[in-house]
């Protein structure tokens, strides 16, 4: 290579080098994400909170999102499934709805061998240039997972089950101290999954890498599930900023979100689920005003001419090559 | 200068003298971009990816961030190279005389691929992104039919890069199509697009086995045992990794070659076996270098290209795949030379 060749690939490279560096220090990244977006826009009507099947969700823009089994950290487990996300927001509150099949309705676990299904959306605690590690964040970039429980909602809807009822033949003379706090000790040092009288069916969690989930001091997100003609929605809803403590929420700004399911007939608990990557969630100021669509059949025909169209400019340029040798 | 060599006035060398300087730089460009791509991956990609499964304490934990950091310098060191090289290369694939009359069409799709990228990292609206995404769909399709023309791909080749331009244009539906929905204000989920997404990743592993056929087994005997050796290695790590309590086999795939492991996953292996074995054919053959640096970009690129960069850096593997850009000195008037094949 001459010397002026020389010369100037040295100084592309160096010029390219330096750039880098200043976007390194200003922790900017030189590329655009290019995923799926979650659009979050503004909803005028009211989202009940009761009712994740009311007719206010049809107005959002809905993405499906693969998940895939976790495999990355024991126990390992979940399935390829497919979850609907949408989001609404009322200027005051982010409101996200999960959707996602399941042909059972699972809400008991007053028995060792029963777990719930269950959903979970996951937030970046800050912003930042780096997307956190999706299984469960990590110590440079926790996260907010915000879960619901189908037991959880079963002790609201239709009350605890306790002990008899969940085995109505067992016999029992009699439990001494039967309103004693003492003898429930999980219940009486706050134990979560302990609490008869609770007052929302989502957990609000935090956690800087797996194995680290913590259920945080307050409990300010609030939701519902129902489960209708084999699937379940759940409803997650939270105020937009409540501290710096937890993912803070900005109209026309964009964050991280990933979904996470639970089977409980497939006996799927804990970090047996099924998980996605980080999405962009997309917070706008624009109305929800629903509609509109391309049929199957119209993206067939345009996939097909596509093709045809690439595969005959194709075949006719290399026919025309080779004659021409 | 870039195209046929043949005896031409020395006027019209003078004038093509600054092509001819960058078409000299693009070889340590691309051996310079290949060893940035490859730190990214090891330092951002893996290595960070891996070390959430290293307990943290104050040794550990600044090295977990000094990779993070060197990683990033890493990304934005290729990712303006990329940017560089691509630029270069479309220039010559538009002063080509081979893809003369695709010539119009490829400069339109550069310049609608590269005012989305500025748009995307200015505005980041659905709308940068659809003509980012629209333009490298296009140009993917376009350099795909003019590799067809120059009459040098033989049909393993071209159906190799048929199967991955293919792949491509699966996840790019994917994408594009909730971008379109979303400036076209749908509520409502794109047709097909979680079954676009599941084909793709499909596509891609048959287009692994059809890279194989094209290149690899054509140079079966360059392997040798180093390069045999060097593969199983990686398989067995992969797949002892899959079967150990603390798994950096879903880590990997799904941050650095981003599939979804849907599919069986020795599939995924096999696919991953026949690859690999292509690049170190192609490596340990001299005239086949710019056929491994290719394979290399498309491999980092990922199937799901989920930022600008990834996009690139497939688009450049692709051009490189397809044989249009040829590399040769620059003759004197007198004395025309043969073409050296990139």
């Amino acid at each position: 290579m001459q010397s002026t060749n020389r010369w100037t690939v040295t100084a592309i490279v160096f010029a390219a080098f330096a750039v880098a560096i200043v976007l390194t220090l200003g922790d900017m990244r030189l590329a655009s994400s290019q995923t799926v977006t979650l659009v979050a826009k503004q909803t005028e009507a009211t989202v009940p909170l009761d009712d994740p099947f009311d007719g206010v969700w049809d107005s959002a823009n809905p993405i499906e999102a693969p998940l895939s089994g976790q495999l990355i950290v024991q126990p390992k487990g979940g399935v390829d499934r497919t979850v609907t996300a949408r989001a609404l927001h009322d200027n005051d509150r982010l409101y996200v709805l999960l959707e996602w099949q399941d042909d059972t309705e699972d809400v008991l676990v007053s028995h060792q061998t029963e777990f719930t299904d269950a959903a979970a959306v996951q937030f970046p605690v800050s912003e930042g240039e780096s997307v956190p590690s999706f299984c469960m964040g990590d110590p440079t970039a926790p996260v907010n997972v915000w879960q619901w429980k189908g037991a959880w909602q079963s002790d609201i809807d239709q009350g605890f089950v306790g002990i008899q009822d969940a085995n109505p033949n067992i016999a029992v003379d009699t439990y001494p101290f039967e309103d004693e706090e003492v003898f429930y000790p999980a219940r009486s040092v706050g134990n979560a999954y302990a609490a008869t009288d609770r007052t929302t069916p989502v957990d609000n969690l935090l956690a800087g890498s797996f194995g680290t989930l913590t259920q945080a001091d307050d409990q300010i997100v609030d939701g519902s599930g129902e489960w209708r003609d084999g699937s379940w929605r759940a409803l997650f809803a939270r105020d937009l900023d409540v501290g710096e403590e937890y993912s803070r929420f900005t109209v026309n700004e964009s964050t991280n979100i990933a979904f996470a399911v639970w089977d409980g007939a497939e006996n799927e608990r804990n970090g047996t689920k099924s998980v996605s990557q980080f999405l962009t969630l997309s917070l706008s100021d624009e109305i929800a005003k629903g509609g509109g669509g391309i049929e199957t059949w119209q993206i067939a025909l345009i996939a097909i001419a596509v093709a045809a169209v690439t595969g005959v400019l194709a075949l006719r340029g290399w026919q025309r090559s080779k004659q021409q040798q | 200068m870039i195209g046929t060599a043949v005896s031409r006035p020395a006027a019209a060398s003078r004038r093509l003298a600054p092509l001819d300087s960058l078409a000299a730089g693009l070889r340590p460009l691309t051996i310079t971009l290949i060893a940035a791509v490859l730190a990214e991956t090891l330092l951002l990609r893996i290595v960070v990816r891996v070390g959430v499964h290293v307990p943290k304490h104050s040794v550990l934990t600044g090295l977990f961030e000094t990779a993070s950091t060197l990683g990033s310098l890493a990304f934005n060191f290729a990712s303006v190279l990329a940017l560089v090289l691509l630029t270069l290369v479309l220039t010559f694939v538009i002063a080509n005389k081979r893809s003369r009359a695709f010539s119009p069409l490829i400069a339109l799709l550069s310049a609608g691929l590269f005012l989305g990228l500025f748009l995307t990292l200015v505005t980041d609206t659905p709308e940068a992104d659809a003509l980012f995404g629209v333009s490298a769909a296009l140009l993917a399709i376009t350099i795909l039919i003019v590799a067809t023309r120059t009459g040098d791909l033989t049909p393993a080749v071209a159906v190799a890069l048929g199967l991955m331009v293919a792949a491509y244009l699966s996840y790019e539906y994917y994408t594009l199509s909730y971008v379109f929905y979303r400036i076209l204000d749908y509520a409502a989920i794109p047709p097909l697009s979680l079954d676009a997404l599941r084909f793709g990743e499909a596509m891609a592993m048959v287009a692994a086995g059809a890279v194989f056929f094209a290149w690899g087994l054509p140079r079966w005997g360059l392997i040798g045992r180093a390069g045999g050796a060097v593969v199983a290695v990686t398989i067995l790590a992969l797949t002892a990794a899959g079967l150990s309590p603390v798994s950096t086999m879903a880590i990997l795939a799904l941050w650095t070659t981003g599939v979804s492991l849907f599919l069986p996953f020795p599939i995924y292996l096999l696919a991953l076996a026949l690859f690999l074995l292509t690049l170190v054919a192609c490596f340990r053959d001299r005239n086949a270098s710019w056929i491994a640096a290719g394979l290399l970009l498309v491999l980092l690129a990922g199937y799901m290209a989920e930022s600008t960069y990834q996009h690139l850096l497939f688009l450049l593997g692709i051009v490189l795949l397809s044989g249009i850009v040829k590399e040769e000195d620059t003759p004197p008037a007198s004395q025309p030379q043969e073409p050296r094949t990139l």
